[in-house]
């Protein structure tokens, strides 16, 4: 019993719709993911530096919850556990019809499915994300912060215009490093049911058994996603 | 006294640890005066004057800078201290990802408020006081020391300040750039500005100051006018500090 490949099975008809709409849904999860992480990250580096001593505290020990246990768990824990504690009317809200909010492959970006793991990716990375800046921000030279206090600008403004953009440059490739890691990580998603690129090739192999090629495909898709982020993140730090 | 005092230091301490830099500072610097501090190394020159805008919190004492104590100073009112005092930085602490014109405008916009084209107004107006109006738009790795150091004089003085601190200006500086740099402090003097000056620079200290504060193991040693401070210092550590430092081999050519 060889391996015989036959492309037309996926590349045609309902697998090939399934697999364009887990494309688009991987490309929407990771955009707005993305989004989350970095907002994640700034407030977290935000709080890591506030001058009242448990916010600190609570701060760490909260980075240290996400970054110490699995992706995998969390996302179960927003979807079964999270979704359930949001007020009555903002649930009804979220799983009511939005046709404009509607993606290809029939999911809403407020579906409890896309929520949850926008959610629960964004914070993951947007932990490791504020790890890396932390780094970055541990070799901008303390000068500079008092530089920032002595003209009396503000603790938002001090991160905001001195403090973050060094930072950043210090720790740029590891940062794109976490983007293209959230990327890749939304694939996990599909545990709970949001149909992007792993969800439908998994979908294509118990509809026509074609496990290599739709894998195959779906690694493709992965792979395009990645080095297109990655020429796009590092052409931003020129910018 | 018809001029309140700008700073004030009342029984002022500090530590570090079980170090103890400043043992007991009182003392009182008078509006438009032009203040040298001088002492060896670990004197507690620098955390003096640190002291000043909060850089460094005193372990006791008070210090009042226009009646208002930076000691005590939080939040909004801390901030508008600092504001009214312009502090330049031995290692100069310039904004690395920011050109020079961006260096002296970011406070005066996000502090004071102004517009971009004012903020760019104030700029071109005191980079010209330093000299560099044609730097406006070099980043500071494109400019020498001496340049970078003159930038951020002009940041210090973009704010419009009363009180000017400098920290050992020109202390990281190649010899051949020290001169341009003490030439634009001096230009400050007598425009109405206070100027508290830590530096080793004695020949500037001499011809520049009202006033020497000699600092020796965080007390002050010698508080005098630079004739009789030079002429005939009457701490005998200030004596051998000053024959140490105006060595026939040290360059005092100013």
């Amino acid at each position: 019993m060889g391996l015989s490949i036959d492309w037309s099975g996926v590349l045609t008809g309902q697998p090939l719709h399934w697999l364009l709409s887990g494309l688009a849904v991987t490309l929407a999860i990771t955009l707005v993911a993305s989004g989350i992480a970095t907002v994640v990250a700034v407030g977290l580096t935000a709080l890591r530096l506030s001058p009242v001593a448990p916010v600190r505290l609570a701060t760490r020990a909260g980075i240290s919850v996400i970054r110490n246990t699995p992706l995998l768990i969390q996302l179960l824990v927003w979807y079964f556990v999270g979704f359930g504690l949001l007020p009555p009317g903002l649930k009804a809200w979220m799983t009511g019809d939005h046709p404009w909010s509607v993606l290809p492959g029939q999911v809403s970006l407020f579906a409890p499915e896309f929520a949850a793991s926008a959610w629960g990716v964004g914070l993951f990375i947007g932990v490791f994300l504020a790890e890396e800046l932390q780094a970055g921000l541990n070799a901008v030279a303390p000068g500079q912060r008092e530089a920032a206090a002595s003209q009396g600008l503000s603790g938002w403004d001090t991160l905001a215009k001195i403090l973050l953009p060094q930072a950043l440059r210090n720790a740029y490739q590891p940062v794109v490093g976490q983007y293209l890691n959230l990327m890749k990580l939304t694939s996990v998603t599909c545990s709970i049911g949001l149909a992007e690129i792993t969800y439908q090739a998994r979908q294509v192999e118990s509809f026509n058994s074609h496990a290599f090629e739709a894998f195959a495909v779906a690694t493709v898709l992965y792979l395009a996603i990645g080095f297109c982020l990655e020429r796009v993140l590092l052409a931003g730090r020129r910018a | 006294m018809a001029v309140p005092p700008v700073i004030e230091f009342r029984d002022v301490h500090k530590s570090f640890g079980a170090l103890e830099v400043i043992r007991g500072i009182t003392l009182t610097i008078d509006r438009g005066s032009v203040v040298v501090v001088c002492g060896p190394s670990g004197s507690g020159k620098s955390t003096l004057i640190r002291m000043v805008n909060r850089l460094e919190v005193p372990t006791r004492g008070d210090i009042l800078v226009d009646g208002i104590s930076s000691t005590h100073a939080r939040g909004e009112e801390l901030r508008r201290l600092r504001t009214g005092v312009g502090f330049v930085f031995q290692q100069f602490n310039l904004y690395p990802h920011m050109s020079a014109r961006q260096n002296v405008t970011l406070a005066l916009r996000k502090v004071l408020g102004k517009t971009q084209a004012e903020a760019d107004a104030v700029a071109d107006e005191v980079l010209d006081r330093v000299g560099l109006a044609d730097k406006a738009g070099n980043f500071p790795g494109q400019l020498s020391g001496g340049q970078q150091q003159r930038v951020a004089i002009a940041r210090a003085l973009a704010t419009g300040p009363d009180l000017l601190l400098f920290d050992e200006p020109t202390s990281a500086l190649d010899p051949e750039m020290i001169g341009e740099v003490l030439t634009v402090i001096r230009q400050l003097t007598h425009q109405g500005i206070t100027l508290v000056v830590v530096t080793h620079e004695m020949g500037f200290a001499r011809t520049v100051a009202d006033r020497i504060l000699f600092l020796d193991q965080g007390r002050i040693e010698e508080d005098a006018h630079p004739d009789d401070f030079f002429g005939a210092p009457r701490s005998p550590r200030a004596r051998q500090f000053l024959s140490q430092i105006l060595s026939p081999l040290h360059t005092v050519g100013d």
